[in-house]
């Protein structure tokens, strides 16, 4: 049944694309990953994908039997560019964190106000961070999927519009892209028992020197998040936060990002009745990481350390951390002009306490397992 | 599998080295439309390539082409002009067409379908082969 709405909504979209299409061509292109991967230890829990992995069924997660369907995806994009600045996008995707049904990822319009600015409105993702908004594109970067510690936020997604803005200003290219929006939808973020709300507004600003360093700082506040966690009876407004760097000496290709988010809920009752200005337990102090690729001819090894850390903020229970990191350790092969092979060693540990008793996350019954993964990423 | 089959696929593969070697070898042309007169430099041209200055110094509307994939000028033009391989340029395209920040560049076949398009449109730029270039285009920049 829901599957059979979302294939009719789909339709209807490309239905409503085709019509300009007599004057104007579609283009389609699209991208995709075939993964697998297996955590080492017997009963342990590792969320491989950040995202898929924090909605109720945890089919982002690998566990200790073989998984296929934790990062895999296919999507296909139709573009029309419908003359005078003004073009139409549909993005539709399944995957197999989410059981693949098929899913309107992106449907905006864009429309060119001059050469160095444009609106657009529409369903599209919040670039949170560096890579938020490209997470599911494999193919363009050297990890199989980001490092989850960072790129864990589920709130991905919005209605509205944006504005964005990019130019020269000598040897630097500067974009800047702000947008207001937000997302009522009743099955998507946490699975249909947990629908989600909120209204977002923030934006990024970018700065790139010769294609050689990048520099980049973006901050979004989500208000009345609406969030039907056991702990929460009230929504909360909450605020993300990113810098990042990336450099490209040579062959190398070195990056580092700096996240941290805060959250202003003054409703949170773990039973004994509200308490004011609470902190939920998810709430972070800081998550980061930095990685190194090296590209030789058709490989790119690569290594990445991330970590994320949580004190306790006035939760009431005392000795409660959230502390956890990975190393990743990898490798891209280019094989085919349009594909890629990716193989990553992960090494997962989690230090995480409540109340002073070890509660690591995912379930691990011990402080972290390691993990294998491997996946093939396409882009047509 | 046999010694013939083996020295078959072997020679093959030199043929095939020795023909890229010698397409990286041949010259690269940048043209546009005879009528424009813009005096844009080779740091600007890249801009344009990778979608990041949408107009020629001056003012008017530039819209890059690009040779399909499989063509050898291409991956020389990529690597040696715009200084990323084409798996580089498939990842920077990919990243800006699949989250809204651009649309992908028009394709032309053939050296003959670039000149074609480019000779038609005065706010197109592409890049042929050199000894390709005909009166029909105007060549700005060789590499």
């Amino acid at each position: 049944m829901k599957l059979n709405r979302k294939i009719m909504g789909f339709l209807l979209i490309a239905s409503c694309l085709s019509v300009p299409a007599q004057a104007a061509e579609i283009n389609w292109s699209g991208f995709g990953t075939l993964g697998a991967g297996i955590a080492l230890d017997r009963d342990s829990v590792y969320r491989a994908n950040a995202i898929a992995g924090a909605s109720a069924d945890k089919n982002g997660d690998l566990d200790d039997e073989l998984t296929f369907g934790a990062f895999s995806l296919v999507a296909l994009q139709a573009n029309s560019n419908l003359s005078d600045g003004l073009s139409a996008t549909v993005q539709i995707r399944a995957s197999g964190a989410d059981n693949w049904d098929l899913e309107v990822a992106w449907a905006y319009l864009s429309y060119d106000l001059t050469p160095s600015m444009k609106v657009q409105a529409g369903r599209k993702l919040i670039p949170i961070y560096s890579y938020t908004d490209s997470i599911d594109i494999g193919y363009t970067f050297h990890w199989i999927r980001p490092p989850s510690d960072v790129y864990f936020v589920p709130a991905n997604k919005y209605d509205g519009v944006n504005l964005m803005y990019q130019n020269f200003f000598g040897d630097w290219e500067v974009s800047t892209n702000g947008l207001l929006g937000r997302l009522n939808e009743d099955d998507d973020l946490y699975g249909e028992a947990t629908p989600a709300r909120y209204r977002v507004l923030g934006g990024s600003v970018e700065a790139t020197l010769d294609d050689w360093a990048t520099f980049r700082l973006a901050g979004f506040a989500y208000e009345d998040f609406e969030f039907p966690e056991s702990l929460v009876v009230s929504t909360f407004d909450a605020e993300y936060y990113g810098a990042a760097i990336k450099l490209r000496p040579g062959n190398w290709f070195i990056l580092g990002e700096y996240t941290w988010y805060e959250i202003d809920h003054a409703n949170l009752d773990l039973g004994g009745g509200p308490i004011p200005n609470g902190k939920p337990l998810n709430d972070l102090d800081s998550a980061w990481y930095v990685s190194a690729a090296y590209t030789m001819g058709s490989w790119t090894p690569h290594l990445t350390y991330s970590a994320k850390e949580f004190t306790d903020q006035g939760s009431g229970l005392g000795n409660s951390v959230i502390d956890t990191n990975s190393i990743i350790v990898g490798a891209r092969y280019d094989f085919h002009p349009a594909a890629s092979l990716k193989m990553e060693y992960h090494i997962f540990s989690d230090d995480t306490a409540t109340g002073g008793l070890s509660t690591p996350q995912y379930g691990n019954i011990d402080d972290g397992t390691d993990a294998i993964q491997l996946a093939i990423d396409f882009i047509f | 599998m046999n010694i013939q089959k083996k020295f078959a696929i072997a020679t093959a593969l030199v043929i095939v080295g020795l023909s890229s070697i010698s397409n990286s070898l041949a010259e690269t042309a940048i043209i546009v439309h005879p009528s424009n007169n813009s005096t844009t430099s080779a740091t600007v041209m890249k801009r344009i390539f990778l979608g990041k200055v949408k107009a020629f110094e001056g003012g008017s509307a530039a819209t890059p082409v690009e040779l399909a994939e499989g063509n050898a000028i291409r991956s020389s033009f990529n690597n040696d002009f715009l200084g990323k391989s084409d798996a580089q340029m498939k990842s920077y395209w990919g990243r800006l067409v699949f989250t809204g920040k651009a649309t992908a560049p028009l394709q032309a076949a053939s050296d003959e379908a670039m000149i074609e398009s480019v000779s038609n449109n005065p706010n197109l730029i592409g890049y042929i082969d050199a000894s390709k270039a005909t009166g029909a285009v105007k060549v700005i920049h060789t590499f």
